[in-house]
């Protein structure tokens, strides 16, 4: 963040707010693109940055302003770089998986002034990503912010990309092993400093890190979508997570500008293991014919004060997910209180989703 | 303004403390000079690091503890590397209400990891723009010795050659921190790299060390030396902050003022003390003081023109990285060594007939520039 004389064009790095020249209102500007225009390979260790060798980039804005940035990274002279521009960016979050989470997360991080760094299997489900990503965040946003915010975001297919990050959000399939390689792999490139956060709904961190040299430093960070409009975020300490990680999650949450609790590891935290028994027990109710849809959608919004009823919900998050994690937390609890209602498997089996078919259960329901 | 006395501990690694170099320093100085203890009338001390390495501030007050019963009126300045310069300065300004005054300048640095060195010697820079960074001291030069090799036909063994000259002048200087050290270019070029392109030999010794002056406004003898200009000029503290990181702004706007008020100009000079921190930083200064053309100056090194027997010697007494650099010490180091020159005492280094001499001291890496031209009395 530089900040600019309006009428003489003195440049400050420091928040003034009148030039001591003319005495003018001084404008804030926000820089993020620079050229790499120089660069020194430091050996020697410094009680601040005692981990060596490492890059100082010499770079340089398109008003010609230089500025410098530590790196471990090799850059090549003539390189673009997307930077923080000041206090309100100091983070590099990365970000893996392109699904309706992974976008949601790049979405906020970027938004709330961080730098990301978005990662997929392929340029090609990485740039459809960045089309949804631009067309949501063009909503309601001036030109100039949108592009200040879209330069934060940087596209990459390779771990390797990660290794600068603060903080790494995955938020691939909920499949164990799939997780399980992510992790171990970041675990072996990232600096130690960098915080791993997986954003599961329903596996254990304790178990996905089973296998890796510092599970400390991974802790559940779990969005809700649609993440930019959710406020929450629960934090879920594994078996081995250290405090400071928690901690310092918890900062990340609030830097997201979200709320955030303390939740145990165990299925389905807290807003899922009362959530899908709810919705569950919808299911099971319209099942035995008790209520129909939208009497009991009604009734719970009305009654319980929800804004939204169960199956409005179940809709929303997709029918086909809902009954994944009710089987998921079924498996997990002794006794048959998350026992799937037949209504939920027959709707799933007959391949109803909203996002697969467009059906929803309001419909269903009528077609029955 | 005269300077009718001079004194200097030698520089190194030593186990002496802080108090006990600057006293040895003022003594030696007050020794060599007409005027005594009880004749100064103020004291000005110059030092960067006392706060973060020994935990010692309020040092204008530890100087009076040194001075018992004086209860002179002491200042201390800071600049950085040119607190020095800084001090000379500040005596020079001042209005003449003080006839004499005794400058000393200390450092104290090997009490400590060469970690916590760099990083308090980093504090040199902006504490956001360049410190957070990691942009410790060697590698701000080593940004301006990046900027500087790309733009002109320069490469790094024209600074090894700047290394060269200075360890050479400083083996027949007794009292610099390189005295016994035989130095080649294959040593040079394979010493280790600190922030490249910068290697170990590029970049002047953590030494520590203390220097003195006693000036006077009146002339006291023949072998008094006149302190014909002084200025200082700053500039932004951070590289990041300017526009052209091969020369220093500071510097060039000092060195014309006080070319100005000396009434000489850089043709005038017969020897001079620059601060060479790293040796980018030597071709960069001859640049500065008009010695030569922007983008020449490793010409000069290459012709050989600036070792003791060039045209204009350049760091006799092996300059900040022969003779080491006690930070606050050494702009008044450079000016006991211009005094010495301009006695005819620089025994083995003297160089014959100088006449004029100056001396350029750089606070951070450019953020503040001192230029003294001294004219002797013979």
């Amino acid at each position: 963040m530089k900040h600019r004389c309006d009428s003489c064009g003195r440049e400050w790095d420091y928040p003034i707010k009148h030039c001591i020249f003319c005495g003018n209102p001084v404008s804030k500007i926000d820089i993020i693109k620079y050229t790499v225009e120089g660069m020194t390979k430091v050996f020697v260790p410094s009680d601040d940055h005692p981990v060596t060798p490492y890059y100082v980039m010499l770079l340089k804005d398109l008003n010609g302003s230089y500025k410098f940035q530590k790196t471990f990274e090799h850059h090549n002279i003539g390189d673009m770089i997307y930077t923080k521009g000041g206090k309100e960016e100091e983070y590099t979050i990365g970000v893996i998986g392109t699904g309706v989470t992974g976008k949601g997360i790049v979405e906020v991080a970027a938004r709330t002034g961080n730098k990301v760094v978005f990662k997929s299997r392929s340029e090609k489900s990485v740039k459809k990503a960045m089309g949804i990503i631009l067309k949501n965040l063009s909503k309601g946003m001036e030109p100039d912010e949108l592009k200040i915010v879209l330069g934060r975001i940087t596209t990459t297919t390779r771990y390797e990309s990660f290794t600068n990050a603060d903080l790494i959000l995955e938020s691939v399939t909920e499949d164990l092993q799939t997780k399980k390689e992510i992790f171990n792999k970041l675990d072996s490139i990232c600096s130690p400093d960098t915080i791993l956060a997986s954003n599961t709904s329903s596996l254990s961190i304790s178990e996905i890190t089973e296998d890796i040299k510092h599970p400390e430093r991974v802790v559940g960070m779990h969005f809700f979508i649609p993440i930019p409009k959710m406020k929450l975020v629960e934090v879920i300490k594994g078996e081995k997570t250290s405090d400071d990680v928690l901690k310092k999650a918890r900062e990340f949450a609030t830097k997201f500008n979200k709320v955030s609790v303390n939740v145990k590891d165990t299925s389905g935290f807290i807003v899922n293991r009362l959530l899908f028994i709810m919705i569950n027990e919808a299911c099971h109710m319209l099942d035995e014919g008790i209520a129909n849809v939208e009497d009991i959608d009604k009734a719970m919004k009305i009654g319980a004060n929800h804004p939204m009823g169960p199956f409005e919900l179940a809709d929303l998050i997709g029918t086909d997910l809902c009954l994944e994690i009710i089987e998921n937390l079924n498996a997990s609890f002794d006794g048959n209180k998350f026992e799937p209602s037949d209504i939920l498997i027959d709707f799933v089996k007959e391949g109803n989703s909203r996002r697969k078919t467009g059906r929803r259960f309001y419909e269903y329901q009528n077609n029955r | 303004m005269y300077i009718t006395g001079i004194g200097r501990t030698k520089f190194g690694v030593f186990d002496t403390s802080l108090p006990e170099l600057i006293y040895e320093a003022m003594y030696k100085a007050l020794n060599d000079s007409p005027i005594g203890i009880t004749d100064v009338d103020a004291v000005i001390f110059a030092n960067f690091l006392a706060g973060p390495n020994q935990g010692q501030l309020h040092l204008n007050s530890l100087i009076a503890s040194l001075l018992p019963r004086t209860n002179l009126p002491i200042i201390r300045v800071e600049a950085a590397c040119a607190s020095g310069g800084i001090a000379v300065n500040q005596a020079f300004s001042m209005p003449k209400k003080f006839e004499n005054i005794l400058i000393v300048g200390a450092e104290k640095l090997n009490d400590h990891t060469t970690k916590t060195i760099a990083r308090n010697l980093a504090m040199a820079g902006d504490a956001l723009r360049d410190q957070k960074e990691g942009l410790i001291f060697p590698a701000q030069y080593a940004i301006l010795a990046d900027q500087y090799l790309r733009k002109y036909d320069a490469s790094h063994d024209d600074l090894m050659l700047v290394s060269l000259k200075n360890h050479r002048n400083a083996t027949l200087n007794p009292l610099a921190h390189f005295y016994h050290k035989d130095v080649d270019l294959e040593a040079i070029n394979s010493s280790p790299m600190v922030c490249s392109p910068l290697n170990l030999f590029d970049c002047c010794p953590i030494s520590d060390g203390a220097a003195a002056i006693v000036v006077s406004m009146i002339k006291k003898g023949d072998r008094d030396v006149k302190i014909i200009g002084s200025t200082v000029k700053t500039d932004a503290i951070s590289l990041s902050q300017r526009t052209d990181l091969t020369t220093f702004k500071a510097a060039i706007l000092a060195a014309k003022d006080a070319y100005k008020t000396a009434n000489v100009g850089p043709k005038d000079i017969d020897i001079a003390e620059v601060h060479d921190c790293f040796t980018i930083a030597e071709i960069i200064a001859m640049e500065d003081l008009g010695f030569c053309n922007k983008g020449e100056g490793v010409k000069l090194i290459r012709d050989d023109e600036t070792s003791l027997s060039g045209r204009l010697p350049i760091n006799t007494d092996g300059g900040l990285i022969g003779d080491g650099h006690p930070v606050g010490a050494s702009g008044i180091a450079q000016i006991c060594e211009i005094v010495e020159q301009l006695r005819g005492g620089a025994g083995q280094r003297q160089v014959p007939d100088a006449k004029i001499g100056l001396a350029h001291n750089i606070g951070g890496a450019g953020g503040t520039a001192v230029v003294h031209i001294l004219e002797g009395s013979k």
